[in-house]
C-alpha cells in the first residue's frame, strides 16, 4: 500500500469528520477538523483516479512518482493543496472554479490556524461555509463512489442534504429567474440603446466601513460591473512610507448592474448566479487622510491604538 | 487440483467446512487447493504450530500473551494485516494429545440489518500492533464480496463515534448460531476468514493443554 492510495485517505477523511461532528458547530475546532477532512477527501479523489496524481514530480528527481507506482522509496512527497484543488477541477465532475476557490478558502483558514498565532476559524461562522463545504464533499464523494451517508452517518447526512438540496433549489430558481428577466429585457432593447448603456459608468456609491467592491461580470449581459461585498474580520493594514495599504476580504452581498439593471441581493443568490466565494481588495491611502476619515466615523481611537501596537 | 466446486460452494455459503485429509500428507498440500499459502510471520514457513500456552510463557504481542491458556475471544485472524488471509486451514497435529474444541461463528449469518452493514462499512478503526498502523473498517466489500475484520485486541475505533459499530456487531454476534468443532485426526477445518469468526473454547478436560494444531494461512487464488 502506498502513501497516496485512495482508501487510507478516505478513511482519514472520515475520522476527521467524525471528530468534527463531536464538536459544537460554533467551536473553532469544528472548522479546523472539517478542513483537515476536506484536504484528505480532495486527495482521495485524485488517488481514486491514480495515486500518481498526488506525487510531487519535482522533489528528489521525482522519486515520489516511483512510490506512487509501488516502488519502495523513503519519505514520498505529495503535491501542495493548490495543485490538488486545481486537479480536482479537472477530474471531479461538477467541481468548478467557484468550488475550487471555496476549498482554497477553507484550507487558507486551516493554514492560518496551524501556521500562525491567529485563530483561523474564530470569525468564520458556519453560516458562511458549511453548506458549501457539504456540497463540495458530496461532489468529491460521488467521484470516489461514496456518498454523504457513508461519510457523515445518516443523521448528519440528512441535515447536510437539507442544507444543500432544499436551499439550493429555491435559490437557484430565484437567481435564474432574475438573470433571465434582466437578460430578456436587455436583449429586447434597440441595439443603439444597448450600446449607450454599455458606455455608462457605474454609479458612485458611498460604502459603509464594512463594505468593499470589486469588478465582476454580469451574468445577464456579460458587462463588467461592480460587485459589492460585506467585509468580515478586521482589515489588514500596513504602512509603506506615508502610504497606508489596506487589504479587506469581503463576501459578495449585492450586485446592481449599471448596464442591464440586473439586481441580485444576498450571498446565496449571488452564489447561485456564479458570483459567490470571497474577494479581497487592496487600497492605498494617504495615512493622514485615512485616519481623518476614521475620526469622522468615530472609530479613530480604537484603530489608532491598533496601529500604534503594530 | 483445486477444491471441488461443491466444497467451495459449502465454504462460501456456511463460512467453514470440514474435509478429510490424510494424516501423513502435509497440510500445505490441502491449502494449495484453495490458493497460495502464505507465512504468518516473515521468514517462517507456511505451517504454524499452535499450542496452548500459559500467559507467563507466551511471547509479547500474541493472543496467548493477552488471554493465556483460557478462552480466546471471538476474532478473525490477522485482522490488523492490510490483506488478511482469505482462508485458514487447520488440523490436529500428529503430536497433539488433546482436542479443545474451536467455536465458529459465520458473521454473514448473524442477522445484520442494512443499517448495521452501513455502520460497519462507515466506521473507521485503527489497526494496531504492527510497525505501520493503518485505518480500516470492520466490514468492507473487497472484490465484490463482504469481508469482515474483527479483533478488539488489534482494531480500535479511530474516533469515539465509531465504537458503536463494534458494539452493534457484538450484539448480533451474541445471538448468532455458534458451531462447535471437535477436532479429529484425519480431518481439516477450513475457515473463510473473511466471514467467519472463531474462538477457542474454555477448558473442557485435562487433556486440553496438550492440544496442538497445525495452521496454514491461504491467500485466495483470485486475489
Amino acid at each position: 500500500m502506498t502513501t497516496f492510495e485512495r482508501d487510507p485517505l478516505y478513511q482519514k477523511a472520515k475520522v476527521y469528520m467524525a471528530r468534527a461532528l463531536d464538536e459544537d458547530r460554533d467551536d473553532p475546532h469544528f472548522g479546523l477538523l472539517c478542513a483537515l477532512s476536506l484536504e484528505a477527501l480532495t486527495r482521495a479523489a485524485l488517488a481514486h483516479v491514480h495515486p500518481a496524481l498526488l506525487a510531487d514530480p519535482k522533489v528528489d528527481e521525482g522519486k515520489s512518482l516511483l512510490h506512487a507506482f509501488g516502488f519502495p522509496t523513503e519519505r514520498p512527497i505529495s503535491i501542495p493543496m493548490k495543485a490538488v484543488v486545481a486537479r480536482c477541477q479537472i477530474v471531479v465532475d461538477g467541481f468548478d472554479k467557484s468550488d475550487a476557490d471555496w476549498t482554497t478558502t477553507i484550507i487558507d483558514h486551516r493554514n492560518t490556524e496551524l501556521h500562525s498565532g491567529d485563530l483561523g476559524f474564530a470569525n468564520f461562522p458556519t453560516a458562511l461555509w458549511l453548506r458549501r463545504f457539504y456540497r463540495i464533499c458530496s461532489l468529491l464523494l460521488a467521484s470516489i463512489g461514496e456518498n454523504l451517508e457513508a461519510f457523515l452517518g445518516p443523521t448528519e447526512a440528512s441535515r447536510a442534504r437539507i442544507m444543500i438540496d432544499e436551499v439550493e433549489a429555491a435559490i437557484v430558481a430565484t437567481a435564474r429567474a432574475a438573470v433571465g428577466r434582466a437578460r430578456a429585457a436587455f436583449e429586447a432593447l434597440p441595439e443603439g440603446e444597448r450600446e449607450n448603456r454599455a458606455r455608462r459608468e457605474p454609479a458612485f456609491v458611498l460604502f459603509q466601513h464594512d463594505e468593499a467592491s470589486t469588478w465582476a461580470e454580469c451574468p445577464a449581459c456579460s458587462s463588467q460591473t461592480r460587485l459589492i461585498g460585506t467585509v468580515h474580520g478586521e482589515p489588514d493594514r500596513r504602512l509603506d512610507g506615508d502610504t497606508l495599504i489596506v487589504r479587506r476580504t469581503a463576501v459578495p452581498s449585492v450586485l446592481v448592474c449599471h448596464v442591464c439593471d440586473l439586481s441580485l441581493s444576498g450571498y446565496q443568490v449571488l452564489d447561485a448566479a456564479g458570483l459567490g466565494g470571497q474577494f479581497t481588495t487592496e487600497d492605498h491611502w494617504d495615512a493622514g487622510e485615512y485616519y481623518a476619515e476614521l475620526v469622522a466615523d468615530g472609530r479613530y481611537v480604537e484603530d489608532y491604538a491598533e496601529y500604534m501596537n503594530e | 487440483m483445486g477444491l471441488a466446486s461443491s466444497l467451495l460452494g459449502e465454504l462460501g455459503d456456511r463460512g467453514w467446512l470440514v474435509a478429510p485429509h490424510p494424516i501423513d500428507v502435509p497440510l500445505e498440500a490441502f491449502a494449495r487447493r484453495l490458493g497460495e499459502p502464505i507465512p504468518s510471520r516473515p521468514g517462517r514457513g507456511v505451517v504454524d504450530e499452535l499450542r496452548v500456552v500459559q500467559r507467563e510463557h507466551a511471547s509479547p504481542g500474541t493472543a496467548s500473551f493477552v488471554h493465556g491458556a483460557g478462552e480466546f475471544p471471538w476474532h478473525t485472524d490477522a485482522a490488523n494485516w492490510p490483506r488478511p488471509p482469505a482462508y485458514l486451514v487447520m488440523r490436529l497435529a500428529a503430536s497433539s494429545t488433546g482436542g479443545r474444541p474451536t467455536l465458529l461463528l459465520p458473521l454473514h449469518r448473524i442477522g445484520l440489518t442494512v443499517e448495521d452493514g452501513s455502520m460497519l462499512r462507515r466506521s473507521v478503526y485503527r489497526a494496531v500492533g504492527l510497525r505501520h498502523p493503518f485505518l480500516t473498517t470492520l466490514l468492507s466489500d473487497a472484490d465484490g464480496r463482504p469481508t469482515f475484520r474483527y479483533d478488539p485486541d488489534c482494531l480500535v475505533p479511530a474516533a469515539p463515534a465509531f465504537q458503536e459499530a463494534q458494539e452493534a456487531l457484538e450484539r448480533r454476534m451474541s445471538g448468532g448460531d455458534v458451531a462447535t468443532h471437535r477436532w479429529q485426526p484425519g480431518q481439516v477445518l477450513v475457515l473463510d476468514n473473511r466471514v467467519t469468526a472463531h474462538a477457542r473454547s474454555g477448558v473442557v478436560d485435562a487433556t486440553d493443554a496438550g492440544r496442538v494444531l497445525e495452521r496454514v494461512y491461504v491467500r485466495a487464488s483470485a486475489e
